[in-house]
């Protein structure tokens, strides 16, 4: 890219080719106002505000599209340029109801900031009071429409970072509005609830339900640490105050792995209740608070006895896959090295077992680096789901998908007993009939091989027109992209994933390297915790004979009390958690647990990446971070 | 277009829209795929179908064309041509222009909201007439205009409206 040379404000200053005259004044440090524009959205000229002068151009021009070129001689501030930018301010103000006191936004806005640094202390022009509507069907937005200044960044972010488009400009003309679908409720629309549209929103015309009235930003710090709650990872950036979080923000929305989903984003500020911050012991059935001292040294006396009575398989140990390596870590120090036990699990140990089986079956090893980074997804130009619904359990990954589906107009192909939320997106939905997977998935492969698919595809209840479709578009492609998950899952039959594998294979023209298949893992360190602790525990054992088992919930909100069922005839159980819950009624010692928000440590993503979590907020006072409470026990084991 | 209600978007939306309507509209994205302005063209033929385009239709045009509901609501809000509501057999226009504005066009509207229970947009029960208002039919000279279908009805007055419309069958 080539240098070029300017006049800025009688000022030579210096751009690369291909700059836009914003661009060229922001890097060298003259403050042009703007509204419209955001780095990285493509810009459209719409405010009027960021208008300067340039020699030779009859008007003055909007510089965030003008492309900058040698030789240009710029004015940005002259008396005309400024008189209009309070102008505009005004009229913006003027067109919707803008009452400053009594919105979401004052003290954060981009045009209320404006209109103080213009000085604009009145409107000359009549208000025009519309009554417009406020949305707030949607579970973790509200739009109200009464603030927006149609500067179309939530339309740009929807359709350029989520590629929903979910949003865009309806009503043209003097009732113009962001619509979403047909004029909707975003509540009831095709939103994915990413919250790119709320990150970029200049006013308070789109807020979040979470962390609204909580202060101005120079009351937050930032907290820069990466997303645990799917496994994908994304990076982030909270905004906190007093120990709470406000906000939670993509530290950079425009990157190609910028965008954030629901839970990330919403869902893990919501205070919830029943917290449990005291140690609890259970005493003629009902719990006491101790002390953590006291509560440690129960458990690990406890252990060491029916250890010595009844042998090491007489402790067993389970855990959520929320937790960071540190606390695997120190979860299977604790049950195999230091207690001895050979029954350690992971509550998604199913799911892992049966994909290890469906590995090993393919290629004998096992090993889940036969999958791809989901970065891959972006390059697709045909995608596959297979018993998989991204867009609900692992949002961001589902987004990459309605990326290619935009960008390299991708084919998605649905393979699904159920209805999932690509369907009215996807080229082909392969409807197997319940539990017909395996052969729904062959007679894809046969076709693709061009071997006769009519007996198995007949066998999944599929019909010969839908699976040549699909056949013809996955051929056509170059790079298809295979997604599974949970709906293949818990058919708990390795065979089927064996078989997608093979079908992996085939697509790819591949050996058996790696293939182009990713799988949604159930939790957010699934990986983390399979690679640690899912290879000890290969089988989930025969718990009948435990007589005393530690369990790590932590926050787990997919645990299911059903778990406890194995554990009807222990004399003893520990359970570290978060929450009171019918799992923790069970308890003879209950330890206190941090939430998501309160861990710290490293997380392996989906694809087998590390990386490192900072705490955004502290967690209660006395509860400590899951791998220091399972230490503390290891220890007084030894110890006794 | 004028405004429709999101209850009615709502319940409309996810209706299955019958095969032979598919077979249809997917034919008629197929004959514009490549052309300049092929989304005006196709949502125009598709309206030709059932004479206006109901949610769940305008679902499939996007399942179809990958354009996403929220640009086709874009410019289906734009062009007065288009419609998500039902239209009557006979449909009334009424001019809101300046002129025939000034010489009763309100009252005319007034009129049929009174006696038919029609308003812009609407459509009588019996989905004899709908109606729409409209920008200026082009004959200020004769104002206040109407149109029912084809005929324009000239210097019209609000106690006329009755006789002029059970000339419509
Ligand atoms: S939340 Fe995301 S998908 Fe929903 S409207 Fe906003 S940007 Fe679009
Ligand atoms: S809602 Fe916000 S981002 Fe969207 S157009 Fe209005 S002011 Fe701009
Ligand atoms: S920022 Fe350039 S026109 Fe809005």
């Amino acid at each position: 890219m080539s240098k070029i040379t300017l006049t800025i404000n009688d000022k030579q200053v210096t751009g690369q080719e291909g700059d836009t005259v914003l661009d060229v004044c922001r890097n060298n440090g003259i403050e042009v106002p703007t509204l419209c524009h955001f780095k990285g959205l493509t810009d459209i000229g719409a405010c009027r505000l960021c208008l300067v002068e340039i020699e030779k151009e009859r008007r003055p021009v909007p510089s965030c599209t003008y492309p900058a070129r040698d030789g240009l001689v710029i004015r940005t501030h002259t008396e005309k340029l400024e008189t209009n930018r309070r102008q505009i301010l005004e009229l913006m103000f003027a067109e919707r109801n803008h009452l400053c006191p009594y919105c979401v936004a004052s003290g954060d806005c981009e045009l209320q900031s404006l209109a103080y640094k213009y000085q604009m202390d009145n409107v000359r022009y009549d208000l025009s009071w519309p009554a417009l509507e406020v949305d707030s069907l949607h579970q973790h937005l509200v739009i109200d429409h009464n603030r927006c200044i149609l500067c179309g960044r939530c339309i740009r972010a929807c359709d350029e970072i989520a590629c929903a488009h979910t949003l865009d400009f309806g009503n043209r003309g003097w009732k113009d509005m962001v619509c979403a679908d047909l004029n909707q409720s975003l509540g009831q629309s095709s939103c994915i609830s990413c919250g790119a549209c709320f990150q970029v929103c200049p006013t308070g015309a789109i807020s979040a339900k979470s962390g609204t009235y909580r202060g101005k930003p120079e009351e937050f710090t930032g907290v820069d640490s990466a997303c645990t709650i799917c496994g994908i990872g994304c990076s982030i950036n909270a905004l906190v105050k007093d120990n709470k979080v406000v906000r939670i923000d993509s530290p950079d929305l425009a990157s190609s792995r910028g965008l954030l989903c629901y839970k990330g984003r919403f869902e893990q500020i919501y205070d919830k209740k029943n917290r449990i911050t005291k140690p609890l012991m259970k005493k003629d059935g009902k719990f006491e608070a101790c002390t953590l001292d006291h509560a440690l040294d129960a458990v690990a006396a406890k252990f060491g006895e029916i250890r010595a009575k009844h042998g090491n398989d007489s402790v067993a140990g389970l855990t959520t896959s929320q937790i960071s390596n540190e606390s695997l870590k120190a979860f299977k120090g604790l049950m195999i090295e230091t207690i001895g036990t050979t029954l350690v699990d992971t509550l998604d140990g199913d799911s892992f077992r049966v994909i290890h089986q469906g590995i090993t079956k393919f290629r004998n090893d096992g090993k889940l680096d036969i999958e791809i980074s989901p970065e891959e997804i972006f390059k697709a130009d045909c995608v596959l789901v297979a018993g998989a619904d991204p867009l609900t359990t692992h949002p961001v990954i589902g987004a990459a998908v309605l990326n290619a589906y935009k960008k390299n107009k991708a084919n998605i192909i649905v393979l699904d007993a159920q209805k999932n939320s690509f369907a009215s997106r996807s080229a082909v939905w392969l409807k197997p009939k319940q539990g017909k997977e395996e052969a729904a998935i062959k007679a894809l492969t046969d076709s693709l091989k061009k071997v006769d698919a009519g007996k198995s595809g007949k066998d999944a209840g599929l019909d010969a027109e839908t699976l040549v479709d699909a056949a013809k578009i996955i051929a056509g492609s170059k790079n298809c992209v295979i997604i599974y998950g949970e709906g293949i899952i818990k058919l708990q039959n390795p065979d089927v994933i064996a078989a997608l594998l093979n079908l992996a294979a085939v697509v790819g023209k591949s050996d058996k390297g790696s293939l182009k298949i990713i799988s949604l893992k159930p939790q957010g360190n699934s990986r983390g915790a399979w690679e640690t602790v899912g290879l000890c525990g290969m089988q989930r054992a025969d718990m009948s004979k435990v007589k005393a088992a530690y369990i790590v919930f932590a926050d787990d909100g997919m645990a299911d009390p059903k778990v406890l069922d194995a554990f009807k005839k222990t004399e003893f159980l520990a359970i570290q958690a978060s929450y009171l819950s019918p799992i923790t009624e069970r308890a003879d010692v209950v330890l206190p647990s941090p939430i998501a928000i309160e861990r710290e440590g490293t997380y392996t993503t989906l694809d087998g990446k590390s990386v490192s979590v900072s705490r955004l907020v502290n967690p209660p006072d006395g509860t400590k971070q899951d791998h220091e409470t399972i230490r503390e026990i290891s220890q007084r084991f030894k110890a006794r | 277009m004028s405004q429709v209600s999101t209850d009615y978007i709502r319940a409309e939306i996810n209706k299955a829209v019958p095969a032979d309507i598919r077979q249809k509209i997917e034919k008629i994205v197929e004959d514009n795929r490549g052309k300049a302005g092929a989304a005006i063209r196709v949502l125009q033929q598709v309206q030709g179908i059932s004479g206006y385009l109901p949610p769940s239709v305008l679902q499939t045009v996007s399942g179809y064309t990958k354009i996403p509901l929220s640009e086709i609501y874009g410019v289906v809000s734009f062009y007065s041509f288009f419609s998500l509501l039902p239209k009557g057999k006979h449909v009334i226009q009424v001019c809101m222009g300046t002129s025939c504005y000034v010489k009763g066009g309100e009252k005319i509207m007034k009129t049929l909201k009174k006696d038919y229970n029609l308003e812009s947009g609407g459509i009588t029960a019996d989905g004899k007439f709908s109606l729409e208002m409209v920008r200026c039919l082009g004959c200020c000279g004769l104002s206040p205009v109407i149109a029912i279908g084809t005929d324009v009805h000239r210097k019209v007055k609000a106690s006329q409206l009755k006789d002029i419309l059970s000339l419509y069958k």
